[in-house]
């Protein structure tokens, strides 16, 4: 790969100006795949989309087509589930969409729906997205006056109706059974899995709850074709079982904190981090890189010498940390470890549904011990407890949890990460008694000391894949 | 049944059930806090983890699964006991117990608190947190309830509770996360009539019932099977007790009757058992004046006043509050002892309409046994209002009467009055004892053995919790000295000869034996006794319900 550069799809003409209104979404190729889609049977559809090598872009990266294979066919009604509620701290590729490409998610929803013979489509759009939901809801307006929407979508025998419902402000809506029950006018807790979704979701229906970039997605497939998108991306060989290898298409990547040009990136996926920071100017000011999250605060940490890992699922995973929504946070060397890990904690002790024990007690506790070791009163054993907690809330060893939902996952693994990756500075508090920030090449764990994650990995690796 | 392989030990369990339930069935102890059979399974309180092989699969699932949200299937293969499993339970318990402050010693829950059990049983013996304690307050919740907050472990069975089964939904989480918090609407009380079951449904001491509140430690309490008077539903109870007074009642499970609840009208309505003005002695009117007499007076003067006017003119009343064997005692003193057609039924008043909860009925009828009362003294004995009328044609009155709070027309107290002689028998002064020349002390339901038969004409039985109050005897005995006074010889030598005798004479009672009656009750007419069972939540409510 030669210097690296954006390629945009899902964000092309995005700056065109009235971008969002459907007039000039048209000019620039809008709902062409519609002409496409109503030609093609469901079945086929689901395949092609299987085919392509399509992964949920919310953070899990499970296959789309797969998904959408489990929906029963027999049951009616079935619901689609735009996710909207972007809320990982660190991204900010949906929200865009949403101000200045709406059109393109209404393209991507009656793409799903046709092709899993669904009627009715909720947007479920996070509370603070006011220019976004007015945008949405402005398109869709234009969308039923346009005959693309209702009755008759774009004059086929097939009737869609979409429906927008702004979140009250709780991370844990982004979960989809979160979402699903938020929704639903209740608390927004996670359910108990299984039953998943895909069996019985909302108002326990089957329920396909899809990212927006995944939706987006779906039209440039159906008008291109997969060769188009399986060209783009990088495929593996010799992954662990259970990985799968497959990374198609262009991914939007957030990339925030100490960069010289912090902003929405769409790359192809392959990318390492490394190349990324250097697309959006480096470092700021030159400085030394400290620490890199590659997918969302809620992915384990990676410190400089793992940033030549490439940003795709496979990749990421193999790595023992993920892809998931593609938020990457850089941080220089001002950064103080405790102090990034000790707000990191405060949002998700904050943002704990509170339903499950591990986590309603376990995330403040693992905050407070973490604050403590940021203001110099930590205790020697703190750092071991630190690990400890987060690791009962949700195992990063052997990847399982406690918990309901994967939000204990999002808590330990940060926590776990920070504090293996980074112990000599956590180190370095309890032993000076005050707030310290080590020189980079100090801060980091060696390499070679560098967890066991791999090794665990690699066990990992030798269980069944079903599961 | 389903096959299943649960710690290495093949099984049969009945189909349908949760692992919890299964592992109950078999007599492994799952533990659990926010599960509950009768409410949806939250699955938020991590402790019934267990290891999953799913039929078919492999190998076990590497996550754990939750034993109350997974249903036994054949071929499933369950471990309570590897590591994993166990490091899982202490940890969850460990997370539990952070906040909790360890007040036991000055807890009503302790020693029937599943945060000590199950600590004690799957706890690792010690914590590691050190970090600030959360002190919510003290609250009320509503006249009956208050909550504790500190102890409280959020498992939200309270609030499944107050909305699958009452439904008022009027408790709720207020609050996110670490701060989450049971609690009302402001202004808003608990205040239905099933309210006092989320004490019972609370694992831990954090909901507690303002009527036991500091009474006794539940360890010095004996406690006997028994049912509730308070309406003809007949909730299967257990009446704890502890030196001859009623501590507190709480239901027992009974699939076919109340299931796990009873409500508040039952459950707090045991105040007139351990009245002040409850009645201890035999008296007798001088003047004014109610006085405390012997026994032998009472059965003297019944003679003589049934004598007097002729056994043909003296009403006998019965009580709708009196067991199918005291019914029977009373049936026969009036037609062999005093010889008299006048005979009617004393109630106490009801609803117009049955309370019907989502997941629970109070019934409209509250009487314990006016189903059995009819059996015994025939579909045409005289109810309600029309006693009143039985007693104006009479000259003389002996009426039972053993409910509490009974209140009386104008038409009624203008019947008594006009009588030459009245004879009470009664738990505690009322409106009838005001009136009543021979005032006899009976006994509450925590004081006698025998049966009701509620309004599914099922018989169920009472047993004595504590002995009859200061002088006073059991009606069938009463009855027997009465009768032998008048010269009718009652051959009756304890609870079980009146049993018989009224099985034997009544051909409705075939069939009630005390093996028959058992624990579930038997259904009069039903023909065979339904078998004592231990599986499902039979088995549950044995291990997790007391």
């Amino acid at each position: 790969m030669g210097k690296p550069k954006e390629l945009r799809i899902l964000y092309e003409n995005l700056d065109v100006p009235d971008m969002h209104t459907i007039e000039v979404y048209r000019q620039h190729g809008g709902y062409k795949s519609l002409d496409k889609l109503f030609g093609m049977e469901p079945s086929d559809l689901v395949d092609m989309i299987k085919a392509s090598g399509l992964r949920g872009r919310g953070g899990a990266g499970f296959s789309t087509g797969m998904k959408w294979s489990f929906v029963p066919k027999d049951i009616e009604p079935k619901y689609l589930c735009a996710n909207a509620d972007e809320s990982e701290p660190g991204t900010f590729s949906n929200r865009y969409v949403l101000e200045r490409k709406p059109h393109a998610l209404i393209e991507g929803i009656i793409n799903a729906c046709w092709t899993l013979g669904i009627h009715t489509a909720y947007v479920y759009i996070r509370g603070e997205f006011t220019l976004g939901k007015v945008r949405l809801d402005a398109a869709i307006k234009e969308a039923y006056a346009n005959g693309l929407l209702g009755d008759k979508v774009a004059g086929q025998d097939f009737a869609l109706n979409i429906y927008t419902h702004a979140g009250a402000g709780a991370y844990i809506c982004g979960e989809e059974t979160g979402l699903i029950e938020s929704l639903e006018g209740k608390r927004g807790q996670p359910r108990s899995k299984p039953p998943f979704p895909a069996v019985q979701g909302l108002f326990q229906k089957p329920t396909v709850v899809q990212n927006v970039e995944t939706l987006c997605n779906v039209p440039y497939i159906v008008n291109n074709g997969v060769d188009w998108y399986k060209a783009m991306g990088s495929v593996y060989k010799d992954c662990p079982r259970g990985t799968d290898p497959v990374n198609s298409g262009t991914k939007l990547y957030c990339i925030s904190g100490h960069i010289e040009k912090p902003g929405v990136y769409e790359v192809e996926m392959g990318l390492t981090a490394n190349e990324l920071i250097e697309l959006a100017g480096g470092v700021r000011g030159g400085n030394r890189l400290k620490a890199v999250i590659p997918g969302g605060s809620s992915a384990p940490i990676l410190t400089p010498y793992e940033c030549d890992v490439p940003l795709d699922f496979t990749s990421l995973q193999m790595a023992k940390t993920m892809m998931g929504s593609g938020g990457v946070i850089v941080m220089d060397e001002t950064v103080c470890m405790a102090h990034a890990l000790t707000n990191l904690l405060d949002f998700y002790a904050h943002e704990s549904c509170g339903q499950c024990t591990p986590c309603r007690n376990g995330t403040p506790w693992a905050r407070d011990i973490s604050k403590r070791i940021e203001q110099g009163l930590g205790e020697p054993g703190d750092v071991d407890r630190l690990i400890e907690v987060a690791n009962n809330i949700a195992n990063v060893d052997t990847f399982t949890w406690n918990t309901i939902c994967v939000f204990g996952i999002a808590v330990s693994w940060p926590a776990v990460s920070f504090a293996r990756k980074f112990r000599p500075e956590f180190e370095a508090h309890i032993r000076e008694g005050k707030c310290v920030t080590l020189p980079v090449d100090e801060a980091v764990t060696p390499p070679e000391e560098n967890y066991a994650w791999p090794q665990a990995l690699a066990e990992a690796a030798q269980k069944p894949a079903w599961d | 049944m389903a096959k299943i392989t649960m710690d290495g030990v093949e099984y049969e369990v009945s189909d349908g059930l949760t692992v919890v339930q299964a592992s109950a069935e078999v007599g492994i102890t799952v533990p659990h806090y926010c599960y509950h059979p009768e409410l949806k399974a939250p699955a938020n309180c991590r402790m019934c983890l267990i290891e999953l092989t799913p039929p078919g699969a492999p190998g076990p699932i590497r996550q754990l699964a939750t034993g109350c949200s997974t249903r036994v299937a054949d071929g499933m293969v369950i471990n309570h006991e590897t590591p994993q499993v166990k490091a899982g339970r202490a940890l969850s318990l460990e997370a539990l117990l952070a906040h909790h402050p360890l007040d036991c010693p000055t807890c009503d829950q302790a020693g029937e608190c599943e945060l000590q059990n199950f600590s004690h049983q799957f706890g690792k013996g010690f914590g590691n947190y050190a970090e600030t304690k959360k002190t919510p307050p003290r609250k009320e919740l509503g006249p009956n309830v208050d909550i504790v907050a500190t102890r409280c472990v959020t498992c939200t069975r309270c609030t499944r509770f107050t909305e699958e089964v009452s439904g008022d939904a009027v408790l709720g989480l207020t609050n996110r996360g670490g701060k989450n918090e049971i609690d009302i609407y402001p202004g808003i009380p608990l205040d239905n009539k099933l309210s006092g079951n989320v004490v019972d449904i609370c694992p831990v001491g954090a909901l507690l019932s303002t009527d036991f509140m500091y009474k006794s430690r539940p360890w010095f309490l004996d406690e006997v099977d028994s049912v509730c008077t308070r309406c003809s539903k007949g909730c299967n109870i257990t009446v704890e007790h502890r030196d001859g007074e009623t501590a507190r009642l709480k239901p027992r499970f009974n699939e076919d009757v109340n299931g796990f609840w009873m409500c508040d009208d039952g459950r707090y309505g045991y105040d007139f058992v351990n009245s002040a003005d409850r009645l201890r002695m035999p008296m007798t009117r001088d003047g004014d004046d109610l006085v405390a007499c012997g026994w032998s007076d009472v059965f003297d003067r019944i003679a003589a006043a049934v004598k007097d006017v002729g056994g043909e003119n003296v009403a006998v009343i019965a009580s709708a509050w009196s067991s199918n064997e005291e019914l029977h005692a009373v049936r026969r003193f009036a037609t062999e002892a005093v010889r008299t057609s006048l005979v009617g039924l004393l109630s106490a008043a009801g609803d117009d309409d049955d309370t019907v909860y989502p997941g629970f009925t109070i019934e409209k009828d509250k009487n314990p046994n006016r189903t059995g009362a009819r059996l015994i003294l025939g579909e045409e004995v005289a109810e309600d209002a029309a006693i009143w009328e039985v007693l104006k044609r009479a000259k003389a009155a002996v009426i039972f009467s053993g409910m509490p709070d009974a209140e009386l027309s104008d038409d009624a107290v203008q019947a008594l009055e006009a009588l030459e002689f009245l004879a009470v028998i009664d738990t505690a002064s009322s409106a009838l004892t005001a009136l009543a020349d021979v005032v006899i002390p009976g006994t509450t339901f925590t004081e006698k053995d025998g049966c009701f038969t509620n309004s599914q004409k099922r018989v169920q039985k009472l047993n004595a919790a504590h002995g009859p109050l200061g002088a006073s005897m059991r009606e069938w005995e009463f009855v027997k000295y009465a009768a032998e006074a008048l010269g009718a010889d009652f051959d009756y030598t304890d609870d079980a000869s009146v049993t018989a005798d009224l099985v034997a004479s009544t051909p409705a009672f075939e069939g009630v034996t005390p093996e028959a009656v058992g624990e579930r009750g038997y259904v009069l007419g039903s023909g065979e006794a339904e078998p004592e069972t231990n599986t499902g939540n039979y088995a549950y409510a044995k291990m997790f319900w007391k």
